[in-house]
């Protein structure tokens, strides 16, 4: 084999080897990625129960129509972005604080940085149990401490006006190490001349923070709201564990619907509906993140 | 560079602020950890018992009574399985695609992210229907497959990146020296990247490992994971605080343990390489 030529002819020899090698990976992504995902397009438009033998009926666009035109499914879908609102909201407030305190040279640090992401390595299900275990009403540690002070006992995940919230608190638990990284790479890819200019200038901390720091940081943060955003719209883990979605409906975020029209009211038609509504605002924010990649941070 | 004066207040505002953050981020999981080792008794008392009489009886309450290696075993598993596929699969893909100008390979590498993407309940559906048909319904083959369908974009995603960091002539050099150009790919650039596919089993390990949702629905009774299982928990012991911390820190300890392994390639492997 002949190597003196350059680079770019090296890499687009023509040969078989290429294409052998992806090909495997691909056939497995279009069996159980691509091939599922047009099923459950297909599927939206047909009536099928999985307690009933019968075949699928067609119903062409009803399975949708019935869905937009229900009160359940926009109170879902409210609930849904309260959910994320409340998720991210919170995950990146404390991610940044987590991100700047983390962010300076002191002993241990190393160490503080890793216990810090602790929680990411959890499963959802455990999140979920540990905080049910927080919030009991009577023997949790957080009403004890709520208890000294004198601040009452909230029921927490058991009571309709406080679920959602309370919900939303765990899913930020889980989700702020996430914030928290990827700001504090932000803060760490920093170029100094600004700071040393600013000091020089005599600004004020606040303003080297307000007019510096934040838009430097910006695509971090957009970064941030976008990956966790994706990853609260999906939520059904901890919220399945601790609560079901009740109680009444206070946490039926999108998913629980789409999974308790499937699997409980056996209305397949209508959990597919519902499961492509949420695919939709999916790519919307998938989409915003790959303009994001275009920019690439190495630059 | 040192100062002229220390400012002691901010030094103590900012050991205080560190404090809280350790507080919020390890108290729920100390007392996860330390519910699991007290008596019934004491799980709950008020006001808490930070000092109490340590106890195994939990843990072998959890193993006794339902079962739990049987299902521990079910875990590794399907989290292998999952994980070996996808990286024998995904390294070869991601090798190509990062070093053979492929007809296609944007295409390719945008449909790996948007798949990586795809939320879990958009897939169940299908899945469901798709092992009903085909027999693999309620079998550990199924959540392996289904555990598969976010392993696979992320390792083609994650071993690409590995891959365009390696200079190519290291292996161009080998092939001058007589190195076929298989054995380029085997000898030279796979030990490499061996640290990278290291992490990104690790991570797919972790994901797989501490899935539930898949788990819970496309398995049932003997097949199901362990989040399958403790979520099966809270339905007919819902008071035993015990047993369930104790089943829950079996199964949050040693991915605690892989994920201090990892950390380094954490926020590249999140945020499929968009931060560094």
């Amino acid at each position: 084999m002949t190597l003196g030529r350059n680079r770019r002819a090296w890499l687009s020899e023509k040969t078989t080897l290429p294409y052998v090698l992806v090909t495997p990976a691909l056939i497995l992504m279009v069996a159980i990625v691509i091939a599922p995902l047009v099923f459950s397009l297909v599927m939206g438009w047909y009536n099928w129960s999985p307690l009933r033998q019968q075949a699928p009926t067609y119903v062409g666009l009803a399975n949708y129509i019935k869905l937009f035109s229900d009160a359940d499914f926009w109170y879902t879908v409210q609930i849904s972005a309260k959910y994320v609102l409340f998720v991210v909201g919170i995950a990146v407030t404390l991610g940044f604080v987590i991100a700047m305190a983390l962010s300076v040279d002191m002993p241990g640090i190393r160490l503080l940085r890793s216990l810090v992401i602790l929680p990411l390595m959890l499963s959802p299900v455990v999140v979920g149990l540990m905080w049910c275990l927080l919030y009991d009403p009577r023997g949790g540690v957080i009403n004890y401490v709520l208890g000294l002070f004198k601040l009452g006992r909230p029921l927490w995940i058991g009571d309709v006006r406080s679920a959602l919230i309370s919900v939303a608190i765990v899913g930020a638990w889980q989700a702020t190490p996430f914030a928290a990284l990827v700001l504090l790479a932000g803060l760490q890819a920093l170029p100094i001349e600004p700071y040393e200019a600013a000091r020089v200038d005599g600004a004020s901390e606040w303003a080297v923070f307000r007019y510096l720091t934040l838009p430097l940081l910006r695509k971090f943060i957009l970064l941030a709201v976008l990956f966790l955003s994706v990853d609260a719209i999906r939520a059904f883990d901890t919220i399945y564990t601790m609560t079901r979605g009740g109680p009444g409906r206070a946490t039926e975020v999108a998913s629980m619907y789409a999974f308790t029209l499937g699997f409980r009211a056996y209305r397949m038609g209508a959990a597919y509906a519902m499961s492509h509504v949420i695919l939709l605002a999916t790519v919307l924010v998938g989409l915003l993140i790959l303009l994001g990649f275009r920019g690439g941070s190495r630059e | 560079m040192r100062r002229k004066r220390v400012r002691w207040g901010r030094v103590i505002g900012h050991r205080v602020l560190v404090v809280l953050i350790l507080v919020w981020t390890l108290l729920p999981i100390y007392w996860v950890v330390s519910t699991s080792l007290k008596w019934p008794v004491d799980a709950l008392a008020t006001p808490p018992k930070f000092v109490f009489r340590p106890t195994l009886a939990n843990y072998k309450g959890v193993f006794e009574r339902f079962d739990f290696g049987a299902y521990l075993l079910n875990s590794l598993t399907v989290g292998l399985m999952s994980t070996s596929i996808s990286l024998l699969l995904g390294a070869f893909a991601a090798y190509s695609l990062s070093r053979f100008k492929l007809r296609g390979a944007r295409v390719i590498l945008m449909l790996v992210l948007l798949v990586r993407m795809i939320p879990g309940i958009v897939l169940v559906f299908p899945l469901f229907q798709m092992f009903r048909v085909t027999h693999l319904l309620g079998t550990r083959w199924a959540v392996v497959l289904a555990h598969s369908t976010f392993c696979l974009p992320f390792t083609i995603w994650m071993v690409k990146g590995f891959v365009d960091d390696i200079p190519i002539e290291i292996e161009q050099a080998a092939m001058l020296d007589g190195c076929s150009r298989l054995g380029a790919l085997f000898r030279v650039a796979m030990p490499l990247v061996a640290p990278g596919l290291a992490a990104c089993f690790t991570l797919n390990f972790i994901g797989s490992w501490n899935e539930f949702m898949f788990a819970m629905i496309l398995t049932s009774g003997q097949n199901r994971t362990l989040p399958a299982l403790v979520v099966s928990f809270i339905d007919f012991m819902s008071v035993d605080y015990g047993r369930l911390t104790a089943a829950s820190v079996m199964v949050m300890i040693p991915m605690m343990a892989f994920g201090m392994l990892v950390q380094r390639n954490l926020t590249r492997g999140l945020t499929l390489g968009a931060v560094h």
